[in-house]
């Protein structure tokens, strides 16, 4: 008979956890949700004879408070599912601060096995573990493991059996002593707890006891809904508490901290770690010295920017350009085998053009994110976030937010998508709603193409130093914008930076590869489906309502007429047959033109383009743009697409893209002043549909309104101004 | 001779005497391992 044995893992960050999970898991491993909340559920499973297991990866938390999200979910999980074992995963390099974790696990009292990680960089730094005295001492399941080699995973699941079979699922909570000041108490309130039976069927009565006395916010708001007791065990601490900070000085809270660390040291001293060195030093913080020093530290982070630009736009543009050419195959093929008429039209200009444009972005962001990941699985970026930490402190952010802000396109060419979801890191909501909001002032790879394109038509030539100062604008509007909105809306004081600093580690081509996929799967998935409905729904507007047949005729007419007018010219001048037949093609494309503007400004997105008209003459933004902009809004790309197609034409495509910089550039619709407006209400505007979704699920629908409305309120009045003030020097 | 750790300068090292902070940072402080007794030493200070 098999048996289903229901597992956790779980570990403090950077121990190793998720990748002896994907060792265990292998290609079982699927990402999920839990309800309502941002945190993923990760679930695998695995073999062993005749034993099925299940796993769950819990989320990396340095311990089992109340205040993050992370820690919530992974004491629920422990709590609410009781999982059959628990496997705690460790850095055997730091036992003293992994097992606080433990510590609290084992408080809980689910069935617990312990994995002693990266014992190969115990080994070289030439500590010693005693670990079956650690596990005699815990009376625990102990194995050693090096998790980037796989090594310990079967040790570990077979412990994992024994210890079902030997537990039989019952869970034998960890008694601690907190001291002469708080044992008493601990005492009476679970007496008190186990008389009420006050949710005893959730938790263990002494457990609940030392959260009340910790001030656990999730168990206090649990115990106000769970009867009287609740609030009147909380006065109780609050007496309790406040007499020892007039006594002693101290709270509860810090003192049981410190016996749980008293706890660990007592079993760790008795033989069970020797080391050479008392402090951990690396080699590798030798260059921590260079990477962080007050002068070169910025300068290598610059540069190093500066080449994760480089080496994208130049090595990405090949592989860009493929997906293109694909993309204009499909709409040859298109057009030759579907029919002219609504359909092809649809299918050509509609689908395959606007999907096509966003998918050749793939490529990009693929190289983009990858040595992004990559700089983040080195352990690089941490430095990043501890050296900006002060600057972004006097804008009201915090050095983790250079992740996300990178990420939606610090760096040209990035995605506001997965950059929001990167906002999850930051734990103070104060810091990580003005992220939120600011993120999408960044030059994601759909702008990017908008900026190219006008950049080629009006600043032909300086493109560089003109796409740098945008970079450079995009910047300065994040900060200024969020120390606005610090000294506004959300007001606070800011988070401490509180951070482990990543030991430096080679990162692995598997990890690199499976969490750029990630981030590349959801851009791609924005495609398929957002900018896809997106598209044809563009398309639509653009082209309904049709000109009416009176003035398709005088289309029509004015054809004839040039037919007849060029025959005459030709007869009087004696023209070739092949000049006159450029002539004429020349009065065509004219007039095509003429008409396909005259279309387009009958359709719906054209009449909105003009209503607009009355309000953005004053930023200097022609009819045409507005429709750009509003197309744009369903995602960024489609500026660029939607141009295109007010101007007449087929293709977005690299060179295409120049003849409709030169078509705008010839438009004296576009003024300077007026382009430089442009680009400044593109930058700030609200973010993309998509972006939105996802802001929508990472913060809520009060703050995305908010941020929708509010930066399409100040891109507007800094477009504004940017055009009246611009007005006075051209 | 106990001091604010924020005074301390590269190279200096030292002993926790007592952590003050409540709430969040404490808790953080104190899930990285830095608790009364603890010695330390300052690597670095952010330029």
């Amino acid at each position: 008979m098999t048996e289903v044995i229901r597992v956790a893992v779980s570990g403090q960050p950077n121990c190793g956890k998720s990748t002896m999970f994907n060792a265990i898991t292998g290609s079982t491993a699927r990402v999920g949700n839990y309800p309502g909340i941002t945190v993923d559920r990760l679930e695998g499973s695995c073999r062993m004879g005749d034993c099925a297991f299940k796993l769950v990866d819990l989320p990396g938390t340095y311990s089992l408070s109340a205040y993050s999200m992370e820690e919530v979910v992974a004491r629920d999980v422990i709590v609410d599912e009781r999982p059959d074992v628990a496997i705690n995963m460790m850095d055997a390099t730091a036992l003293e601060r992994s097992l606080y974790l433990a510590v609290q696990l084992i408080e809980i009292g689910v069935p617990i096995v312990l994995g002693l990680n990266m014992m190969d960089e115990v080994k070289k730094k030439g500590i010693h573990i005693d670990t079956e005295k650690l596990s005699k001492l815990l009376k625990i399941p102990v194995v050693e493991c090096v998790a980037r080699y796989g090594k310990g995973k079967e040790q570990l699941m077979k412990a994992v059996k024994a210890l079902v079979e030997k537990t039989k699922g019952k869970w034998k909570p960890l008694r601690i002593s907190y001291g002469p000041d708080l044992d008493p108490a601990v005492d009476e309130i679970s007496r008190m707890i186990e008389e009420a039976q006050f949710m005893t069927n959730r938790y263990d009565a002494r457990w609940l006891a030392v959260k009340y006395l910790e001030k656990d916010r999730e168990v206090i708001a649990a115990g106000k809904k769970a009867g009287p007791l609740g609030p009147e065990l909380e006065k109780h601490v609050d007496e309790l508490s406040e007499r020892l900070e007039e006594t002693k000085g101290t709270y509860p809270e810090a003192i049981i901290a410190d016996y749980r660390y008293g706890f660990i040291n007592s079993i760790l001293n008795q033989g069970v770690v020797s080391r050479d060195n008392d402090l951990r030093v690396d080699a590798l913080d030798k260059a921590d010295r260079v990477l962080t020093h007050a002068f070169l530290g910025p300068l290598i982070m610059l540069s190093a920017m500066f080449a994760l630009f480089y080496v994208t736009f130049n090595i990405g543009a090949y592989p860009q350009g493929w997906v293109e050419d694909g993309f204009g195959f499909l709409a040859d093929v298109g057009t030759r085998f579907i029919p002219e008429g609504m359909v092809q039209s649809l299918v050509v200009s509609g689908i395959i053009e606007g999907v096509g444009a966003v998918l050749s972005f793939t490529p990009l962001i693929l190289i983009m994110f990858s040595m992004l990941v990559f700089l983040e699985d080195l352990g690089y970026m941490a430095r990043v976030a501890y050296m900006l930490d002060r600057v972004f402190k006097i804008f009201g952010l915090h050095g983790a937010s250079v992740m996300p802000l990178i990420i939606s396109g610090g760096l040209p060419g990035g995605c506001a998508v997965p950059g929001v979801m990167a906002a999850r890191t930051l734990r103070s909501p104060r810091e990580r709603l003005a992220t939120i909001f600011t993120a999408p002032f960044m030059i994601c790879g759909a702008k990017t193409t908008a900026y190219v394109m006008l950049i080629a038509a009006f600043f032909p030539t300086h493109p560089t130093v003109a796409m740098f100062s945008v970079v450079m604008a995009a910047w300065f509007f994040v900060l200024v914008v969020s120390k606005l909105l610090r000294s506004t809306v959300i007001r606070g004081p800011s988070t401490p930076f509180v951070m482990e600093l990543p030991p430096y580690r080679l990162p692995t081509v598997r990890s690199v590869a499976i969490h750029t996929w990630g981030r590349v799967w959801q851009y791609i998935k924005k495609a398929g489906t957002v900018i896809l409905c997106i598209s044809i729904l563009m398309w639509v507007l653009m082209t309904f309502p049709q000109l009416p047949s009176d003035r398709i005729q005088q289309f029509e007419s004015a054809r004839k007429t040039a037919k007849i007018e060029v025959g005459e010219q030709a007869e009087r001048q004696g023209l070739s047959f092949a000049t006159r037949e450029e002539a004429l093609q020349k009065r065509f494309s004219i007039i095509a033109d003429d008409q396909g503007e005259a279309t387009l400004r009958y359709s719906a997105a054209g009449r909105l383009g003009d209503a607009l008209e009355s309000i953005t003459q004053y930023a200097g933004f022609p009819w045409q743009a507005n429709i750009a902009l509003i197309g744009a809004f369903a995602a960024k790309e489609v500026f660029v697409s939607t141009l295109s197609t007010a101007y007449s034409m087929g293709d977005v495509d690299a060179d295409d893209a120049q003849s409709l910089s030169e078509k705008i550039a010839a438009d004296s619709g576009w003024t300077m002043p007026g382009v430089i407006a442009i680009m400044v209400f593109m930058l700030l505007y609200a973010p993309c549909m998509v972006t939105v979704v996802v802001m929508i699920k990472e913060s809520s629908w009060r703050w995305t309104l908010f941020a929708v409305f509010g930066s399409m309120a100040f891109a507007f009045i800094m477009a504004l101004v940017v055009y009246q003030v611009g007005k006075l020097f051209y | 001779m106990p001091m604010s750790m924020r005074r301390m300068q590269r190279n200096q090292r030292g002993r926790i005497c007592s952590v003050r902070a409540h709430g969040e940072i404490g808790r953080r402080i104190r899930d990285m391992g830095l608790v009364p007794g603890t010695e330390f030493a300052v690597v670095g200070r952010a330029p």
